[in-house]
């Protein structure tokens, strides 16, 4: 008799939805049945009614058994109910004595306004006892909280900043409980306890829910806190559920150590035996990735057209950087005829022109003025053409530029002098110019930031390269 | 009856054709048939709008991706991670004495029968630079780039013979008749470079790998997307030049001809295999020209045949390396590199993990390591991602075939757990993912699979890998099936 109670219950969700559409539906037949051409909807009025009195009956019993499963905030959980009982109780009033207003008012149109006024009430209760329903369900917040964030671009929940720091910081309360709080609280906190669970506290974790204790001081294995998060995704019981942010794996590793370690609530990382390992997935959690400068962060106004055809049309490659981006990476590949003049093609597109690849192609530091007009390039590639330094000296409008390949280039020490304004830069290509030591040196000392990588790499001749094993006879 | 595989296939055509019109329901069934080979030709893929034309032609990716091109190095045969990568003392510790049964139970081996013994590492570890990063003294060059790579400890398969792990690492799937994962590279973002093929597959150590050319097969997607193998011993592309008394202006004109039949072939049939027959005479005209210069490495300083230890005309996977950063140069997409020899069973002297498998190490040591400074010094590693693994690892225990003891020492197959490493393209240098138990036996955590992998590769060129999809015997199909979950933790 039991189940058939919990099943009945669990139809609740389900069976919610069939007052509100009914009575509202009533109350609609009875607006619209004020106008003569719809008169015909009035006789419809009664039957809709009953129908909805008697569902939300039925909801509201179907509700109080799902009820008793547990698992939602005492607060809301009370309010709801009353509510709901409220609207089932009205909407049978209003069944009963809908009628009887034909003795009160005997002005047909007049009783006709009073009928729909004695609606308000009804709809009142029914928007109530259903937002309070959603709350339950989906959260307090629901329906004024902001879009929930790209899992990619949230930033780790942990309150630590640095992992110099991390020895003197509490495993619990500056890692697994913010880990807890971003990626648990949702369902099992005061807001809600599914399965009669909270993580929220200390005596929560430790009371553990409704299938008996989380933690298994000790033995991560047959704790469900931490063996939850490992079972398959498509797992019914994995936590948390498919739908919702997942732990990263760094997150998972960090709620291992914890529990293996006795699952100390005061503990300082420091003291941990494994205080290596928890660092270090500290550290893969906390250097999230660097942010993206390739592209500018806003997106820009479509390029034009005629220029995108134009150039297209002589072989140049030009590609949105992504499908959803204007912005746009232009190469020479298969153009590499291309000279000075021809680059003035790429001007209607300074806008949205990131990437320029125009190695091995026939430019010379006269077409570097040319490209000095472009200011959104992030990336330049000039490997293997005729410029120089003088064409090097045209680029300091390009504050942008972040990265600048001029490999196999006559590029010298003067060239690079050149580019000390641009306080973008990151990467610069040297390899195969005659760039001094001494050059890159006195460049370093104002662009401390800049990697230079003028390689010439070689490996030494080791013993073991010539070595061949055999068999020992 | 039919020599010509093409006259049979227009017989059929033209039969259907008649079928179609001269039929009773001629008309109806016309009618029915123009609108379901409309809705074939669309299902073959949305890109297919685009590329009505040039399959070929280069498209953005799903969203800006850090890598544009892919040097993907394959051991075929499968190395042991335990000799290279995966340091552990433990196992040193047990070496024979008899494997647990608890190793053992319910699980199968390609070779082991019975009760193996454990065997130690057969290697000599080290940390290495800022990261510390173990890597063996059998690549003692190599181990100077531990502060540029990103190992991954815990790879896992379910495959443990050669040619379905090496078809499930490159296609998704260790039965035959799926796209790999060059095809789906090139399918996604087309080629840059009108002048060479997109996607390149270079062999040293003698074979091709156990899983045959279907490892860079194109499967499904139509074939122009299929890896085009080079010759890895005298001339990579054979008949380059052109035949006596045709000169090149003539040689235009015929495959012009031609491909304006094939291309009114193709408006009547709309079958994308003529397509690739018009790309590939196209390719092939150009690569008479481009190719000469770009695969030969003759041309190379000296200085560049020191750093890779390459000698020109011998077949190698040095001489394989430098042309791989020789086609990257030139903006080719994907290009897969298989080094055979690396099953080291310890049945003969080659497959000894303390004989034969340090030899193998010695040819790769020094060519890989100089591809990566070669590929940095050019600015090149920035947008090309470098990956290397086999398509298993190796057992922590002895193998003893039909147990009896081996002649020498070796190591089954092994798919819990084995180490691959990535470079470039956005990967985060000098990170460790993974780690195994005491004796390499499992991970422990920073556990991805095989599709994680290649989740990862298409995500570094911009790719989602659960977007990239092509439509085929009534449903879209995927590199990583259903699974695959990108590995954040190896992106910078």
């Amino acid at each position: 008799m039991l189940w058939l109670t919990q099943i009945f219950g669990r139809f609740h969700p389900l069976l919610v939805h069939l007052p509100i559409g009914i009575l509202i539906i009533g109350f609609l037949f009875e607006c619209l049945a004020f106008w003569n051409t719809y008169r015909m909807l009035r006789r419809a009025v009664q039957p809709t009614l009953f129908l909805g009195a008697l569902s939300a009956i039925i909801s509201a019993v179907s509700g109080f058994f799902l009820s008793r499963e547990g698992g939602y905030d005492d607060r809301l959980l009370m309010l709801h109910q009353n509510f709901g009982i409220a609207t089932a109780a009205f909407a049978t009033l209003l069944f009963f004595v809908r009628k009887s207003v034909v003795t009160y008012f005997p002005d047909k149109k007049r009783r006709r306004i009073v009928r729909i006024f004695m609606y308000a009430p009804l709809m009142g209760l029914l928007s109530i006892t259903g937002h309070l329903g959603g709350s339950m369900t989906h959260g307090e917040d629901y329906l004024f909280a902001p879009p929930a964030q790209d899992e990619k671009t949230a930033t780790p929940s942990v309150k630590i900043t640095s992992i110099a720091a991390a020895d003197s910081a509490v495993l619990y309360a500056d890692v697994i409980e913010p880990i807890l709080e971003a990626k648990c609280y949702s369902c099992h906190s005061s807001a809600k306890q599914k399965g009669q669970l909270r993580l929220d506290s200390e005596e929560h974790i430790r009371k553990g829910g409704k299938h008996g204790e989380v933690l298994v001081r000790g033995v991560a294995d047959s704790s469900s806190l931490y063996g939850r998060l490992m079972l398959p995704l498509e797992d019914e019981k994995h936590m948390p559920p498919n739908e919702k942010p997942q732990l990263s794996s760094s997150e998972i590793a960090l709620v291992q150590a914890w529990v293996e370690d006795g699952a100390s609530f005061n503990k300082r990382i420091g003291s941990f035996q494994q205080h290596d390992r928890i660092k270090g997935y500290l550290a893969a959690l906390l250097t999230h990735p660097d942010k993206d400068e390739s592209i500018p962060e806003c997106d820009v106004s479509a390029a034009d057209d005629n220029a995108v055809r134009a150039l297209t049309s002589r072989g140049v490659l030009i590609l949105p950087v992504g499908e959803e981006s204007h912005y746009l990476s232009v190469s020479f590949v298969n153009a590499r005829n291309t000279g000075d003049a021809d680059l003035q093609t790429l001007l209607p597109l300074k806008q949205q022109i990131v990437w320029l690849n125009l190695s091995r192609s026939k430019i010379t530091d006269e077409g570097l003025k040319t490209v000095a007009q472009l200011s959104g390039i992030r990336q330049l590639q000039l490997e293997y053409t005729a410029v120089g330094d003088a064409g090097l000296n045209h680029l300091t409008s390009l504050e942008q530029l972040r990265l600048l390949n001029v490999v196999g280039t006559k590029v010298t020490d003067a060239g690079v002098a050149s580019l000390s304004p641009l306080t973008n830069l990151k990467k610069l290509f040297l390899y195969q110019t005659t760039v001094t030591a001494e050059g890159i040196r006195k460049f370093q000392s104002s662009t401390p930031a800049v990697i230079v990588d003028t390689g010439s790499y070689q490996l030494p001749v080791l013993a073991t390269d010539s070595v061949v094993y055999k068999r020992k006879t | 009856m039919f020599n010509n595989p093409l006259d049979f296939e227009n017989l059929k055509n033209i039969s259907r054709r008649h079928f179609l019109w001269e039929s009773a329901a001629g008309l109806g069934a016309a009618a029915l048939g123009s609108f379901l080979a409309g809705c074939e030709s669309r299902s073959a893929g949305i890109k297919n709008l685009a590329t009505a034309t040039d399959p070929m032609l280069p498209k953005p990716p799903h969203f800006p991706g850090k890598a544009k091109r892919v040097i993907y190095l394959h051991m075929a045969g499968a190395p042991s991670q335990l000799e290279l990568f995966d340091f552990k003392p433990e196992l040193q510790k047990l070496n024979n004495q008899l494997c647990p049964p608890s190793l053992l139970e319910g699980k199968r081996f390609a070779f082991i029968r019975g009760t193996p013994k454990m065997l130690g590492p057969q290697a000599d570890f080290k940390q290495r630079g800022q990261s510390g990063a173990y890597v063996s003294e059998h690549l003692p060059h190599f181990a100077k780039m531990a502060d540029e790579v990103a190992f991954l400890k815990g790879v896992y398969t379910d495959q443990f013979n050669h040619a379905p792990a090496q078809l499930f690492v490159h296609t998704g799937s260790p039965r035959l008749g799926r796209p790999s994962i060059g095809s789906w590279v090139t399918y996604g973002l087309g080629s840059e470079n009108n002048n060479l093929p997109g996607f390149v597959v270079l062999t040293s150590g003698g074979k091709t790998p156990d899983a045959g050319k279907s490892v860079w097969g194109s499967g499904f997607l139509p074939s122009v997307y299929q890896g085009v193998q080079c010759r890895s011993e005298g001339d990579p592309v054979l008949f380059l030049s052109d035949p006596e008394g045709v000169d090149r202006d003539l040689k235009k004109k015929t495959i012009d001809a031609i491909n304006d039949v094939n291309r009114q072939h193709f408006k009547e049939f709309n079958d994308p295999e003529t397509l690739t027959r018009i790309a590939q005479y196209e390719m092939a005209f150009r690569m008479q020209v481009s190719v000469p210069e770009v695969m030969n490495i003759n041309n190379e300083p000296d200085y560049i045949h020191q750093l890779y230890g390459t000698t020109p005309g011998k077949a190698s996977f040095a001489n394989n390396c430098l042309l791989a950063r020789k086609l990257v140069e030139q903006d080719v997409r994907f290009v897969q590199l298989f080094d055979w020899g690396w099953d080291s069973h310890g049945t003969d002297e080659n497959l000894a993990i303390d004989i034969g498998f340090r030899n193998k190490c010695r040819e790769i040591d020094r060519a890989m390591t100089a591809l990566l400074l070669d590929l940095k010094q050019r600015g090149l590693l920035e947008e090309t991602l470098v990956v290397w693994g086999g398509e298993f690892g190796r057992t922590p225990m002895q193998e003893n075939r039909e147990n009896k003891n081996n002649p020498f020492l070796g190591r089954d197959h092994h798919v819990e757990a084995f180490t691959m490493w990535m470079a470039g393209g956005g990967i985060k240098p000098g990170t460790t993912w993974g780690e195994t138990d005491e004796i390499g036996y499992y991970p422990i955590n920073g556990k991805v699979s095989v599709h994680d992998v290649q989740a990862t590769i298409l995500n570094q060129l911009g790719m989602n890998h659960e977007k990239l999809t092509y439509h085929f015997q009534g449903r879209p199909f995927r590199l990583t099936d259903v699974a695959g979950k990108v590995i954040e933790e190896i992106i910078a």
